[in-house]
């Protein structure tokens, strides 16, 4: 991950760009679970189960938005320091990506 | 039957679903959650383990895991944390197996549009997209596609090509095109596509006026894909439809399907019910809108419930209704009352004709083999 404005979120060693924005995938299929979120994505053959703060992320990323933007977003709503957020947040972030789930727009 | 019914003569009821008179009640409170102007209340603790699960299996049955799931997970309805997560096991299931049935679906609306066709989607994608708060409260098992007569055979084409297999043969050339409510198609991946030509099947169905469920259409998105459902008055019409006549017992996720597609203003309800009286289905209407008025204590929208309370069923209705409602209620009585719905005397003859070819259902083996690859096949997320 490079480029992260904030250094508490930034350095680590991902493929992807926190500054990057990301949003959902077309063709992504997606419920939202009581217990997290339930994902198919593009080229899947089996629906996948995220729990934790993926039902957030996945609210988020209905439009454009970076892994710096999300953190900053549900530190502030659940009043969190950022880089426990952040610590939380990074693989389903990577999930996500690697799944095909979210793209650039 | 209801407080909404009036008339002199009584028409047969909607049956409810076998329950035992105790778990009836949570299962129609179940059933109501978030629905508008409706008002059941939940039961005041957890239930204990034996009612928990002739509801739970109640619940499932009729595919409401997704309401009580939320319901639960919104804190009206109480549950011990083994309930909860009973629940929410069997909706995450069921959204399993809805997200695939989705994927199923876009990838045959590409290939109908690589044809030149097209369809309206109908029932539980519909309204899980387009009525619901969220697509998560509406479970599915199949998916109900609207199609053209002069459309049904290229569907079939492309249906076949994905490698479904036609679960009913025609039983006579030109009768789907002309008579049938529609053709179902079973896929070995679990996965099961119904084509319909018109909502329903016999008198009511053969009624109804086709080019008023193509007249409008309302947009939504699957997956980046764009589709077509009814209107919104249509939907209304068909959960009405599906409600009363689609099985011996009522089935309440589509009494739910019709609260939350009820008419928003009294334009609407003239238009809902202008299209009911075209199409010969007051009573069906009447006899929905009542029944989820009764059991969801659900308060209509003033016209439409008054309408409803003032209509007074004529002969040709009881007489219809009576092949699809209650005890009296068989697939011969529905097509013999469709003669009285086929236009003219050749027409009536081919009607006959047909149906007296038509496999009443599926063979054993052919239920047993389904099954089996359902298993098979089964998500496990």
């Amino acid at each position: 991950m490079t480029g992260g404005a904030d250094p508490s979120i930034a350095g680590r060693a991902q493929s992807w760009s926190a500054s990057a924005r990301h949003q959902r995938a077309a063709g992504t299929l997606a419920r939202f679970l009581p217990d997290g979120l339930l994902l198919l994505g593009p080229t899947a053959t089996e629906p996948i189960v995220m729990t934790g703060p993926a039902a957030d992320v996945w609210g988020l990323v209905g439009t454009p938005i970076s892994f710096e933007q999300v953190v900053s977003t549900l530190a502030r709503r659940y009043d969190v320091a950022p880089p426990l957020v952040a610590a939380d947040l990074e693989p389903v972030w990577d999930r996500l990506i690697t799944l095909a789930a979210v793209e650039c727009p | 039957m209801t407080a909404l019914t009036s008339g002199a003569a009584p028409v047969p009821a909607g049956e409810f679903p076998i329950v035992t008179p105790e778990i009836r009640p949570l299962l129609t409170a179940a059933f109501a959650w978030d629905l508008p102007q409706c008002a059941l209340a939940p039961p005041p603790a957890p239930l204990d383990d034996e009612r928990w699960a002739r509801l739970f299996d109640a619940v499932h049955r009729q595919r409401g895991d997704g309401v009580l799931a939320w319901a639960i997970h919104d804190g009206w309805w109480p549950a011990t944390d083994r309930q909860r997560t009973s629940v929410y096991g069997a909706h995450r299931r069921n959204m399993a197996l809805a997200v695939l049935l989705e994927r199923e679906l876009v990838e045959i609306a590409s290939a109908c549009a690589a044809s030149h066709t097209s369809f309206r989607v109908l029932k539980g994608v519909a309204i899980a997209h387009l009525d619901e708060r969220d697509p998560s409260l509406r479970s599915f098992g199949d998916v109900d596609l609207l199609v053209a007569a002069d459309d049904l055979e290229t569907v079939a084409t492309v249906l076949e090509a994905r490698g479904g297999r036609r679960r009913y043969s025609e039983p006579r050339r030109g009768f789907d095109r002309r008579f049938s409510k529609g053709m179902s198609f079973a896929f070995d991946r679990n996965c099961e596509i119904d084509v319909h030509r018109s909502l329903a099947s016999g008198a009511f169905g053969l009624s109804i006026v086709l080019e008023d469920l193509f007249r409008a259409a309302e947009p939504f998105t699957v997956g980046g894909v764009s589709l077509l459902a009814l209107d919104r008055p249509n939907r209304f019409l068909h959960a009405a439809y599906h409600a009363l006549l689609g099985s011996p017992q009522v089935r309440l996720g589509s009494l739910r399907d019709l609260v939350l597609t009820a008419p928003r203003d009294d334009h609407e309800t003239r238009e809902v019910l202008g299209r009911a009286r075209r199409w010969k289905g007051e009573s069906v209407v009447a006899q929905a809108v009542a029944l989820a008025a009764d059991w969801f204590a659900w308060t209509p929208p003033v016209l439409l419930g008054a309408w409803a309370r003032a209509f007074t069923p004529s002969a040709r209705d009881r007489r219809w209704l009576a092949a699809y409602v209650g005890t009296d209620r068989s697939y011969a009585g529905q097509m013999l009352v469709g003669l009285e719905a086929v236009p003219g005397v050749r027409g009536r003859v081919a009607y006959a004709i047909s149906n007296a070819r038509s496999p009443s259902h599926a063979p054993t083996v052919d239920r047993w083999q389904r099954g089996v690859r359902a298993l098979r096949h089964s998500v496990r997320p």
